[in-house]
């Protein structure tokens, strides 16, 4: 490193970032710029109280499950968009449908929205094979979609949209 | 290179939440969640803000991810382009707010750094001053010392989040440093 007479701090600090991207620790800094040692143990200083910063400042536990709520909530309304025009008032999302090959079992994870208020639910493994059982025994094992599905008097289809099975009431 | 040793998982998990997969989504959340709310709480220096922000982040990523092409931006840089885009859009509406109330401007124009700091000093722990330092950068000197120093981003993967080259990032940051430097001294803290 070409080291001019008399050359500004700026020109030597920004020389000596260079040197920190390509690897190079504190200690190198100051033997390659002794002059400089003095303004180089308050900007490293500075470094170090900044990355200090950053663990102080931790995001509350719940916003991340509260981001997560708020997606699938989001990604119902989606699929609402996607039957606008027809009669619903609820959906019935089937957002995680995981095989165990082992077993050859089926779970279903259910997600559930009515009236503004959110459901989840899953089926017990069971022997299954097709998706449509799946989905029937999950609706069995939540009395409270079939306690839903009896009051509002309504008919249960399985709809293909935006790459998620849902299965759409329609009155 | 600190994220770029997980590119290759992140692209996978881009690939997988393209897909809709759930569990997938959750994973790049976990990843981009604590960085992101950092850089979005150090710029507007609102706990509730930043937490508002930072769920709009995410819902933006999450709705806009089949569009996301891999080829043209790393997901790094996806989720840091959003946060950027949201604060931005925050600041005009704030500014055309205040451009809006002549008063509000003049209470602005009254402060006096030296003095704000030095009540700062007498009242608040270190980290506070040095937040409130940071807000007297020019706003591209901000984002770098918190990309930087805050959420441990190389100066390439900076620059490709800012749109600028790694030269110009070195000198925001030689820049910000020195400022800091210089105001801390005033503060006599260094």
């Amino acid at each position: 490193m070409k080291i001019v007479k008399n050359e500004r701090f700026e020109d030597i600090l920004l020389k000596a970032i260079c040197l920190k991207d390509e690897g190079r620790k504190n200690q190198e800094i100051f033997e390659i710029f002794p002059k400089f040692r003095k303004e180089f143990k308050e900007i490293f200083k500075i470094e170090d109280l900044l990355v200090q910063e950053k663990n102080k400042i931790i995001p509350p536990q719940y916003l991340f499950q509260k981001i997560i709520s708020q997606i699938e909530l989001n990604k119902n309304k989606t699929i609402k968009n996607v039957f606008s025009g027809l009669s619903i008032n609820m959906i019935f999302h089937k957002f995680h449908f995981k095989l165990v090959p082992l077993t050859l079992f089926i779970i279903v994870f259910s997600f559930f929205v009515f009236n503004k208020t959110i459901y989840k639910t899953h089926n017990l493994s069971f022997d299954v094979k097709s998706i449509d059982k799946a989905l029937a025994s999950t609706n069995n094992f939540n009395p409270k979609i079939n306690q839903i599905l009896s009051e509002e008097e309504q008919d249960a289809s399985l709809i293909d949209a935006d790459d998620s099975e849902v299965v759409a009431f329609i009155k | 290179m600190k994220y770029a040793d997980n590119r290759k998982e992140t692209v996978k998990l881009i690939k997988l939440a393209k897909n809709g997969d759930k569990e997938a989504f959750s994973s790049l959340y976990k990843i981009y969640f604590v960085p992101i709310y950092r850089f979005i709480y150090l710029r507007v220096q609102n706990k509730s803000l930043a937490e508002d922000f930072t769920q709009t982040v995410f819902i933006k990523v999450y709705e806009a991810i089949s569009d996301f092409r891999i080829e043209n931006k790393t997901p790094l840089n996806y989720f840091f382009t959003v946060a950027r885009n949201t604060i931005i859009d925050y600041w005009r509406k704030k500014k055309d707010l205040t451009l809006e109330n002549p008063n509000i401007i003049a209470k602005e124009g009254q402060v006096d750094m030296a003095e704000n700091i030095h009540n700062i000093i007498q009242r608040e722990e270190q980290s506070k001053i040095l937040q409130n330092i940071i807000q007297y950068l020019t706003k591209d000197q901000q984002e770098i010392i918190i990309l930087k120093f805050i959420d441990d981003l190389s100066t390439k993967e900076i620059a490709e989040i800012v749109g600028k080259t790694e030269e110009a990032v070195r000198q925001l940051q030689s820049r910000a440093l020195k400022s800091i430097r210089s105001k801390l001294k005033d503060s006599k803290i260094l």
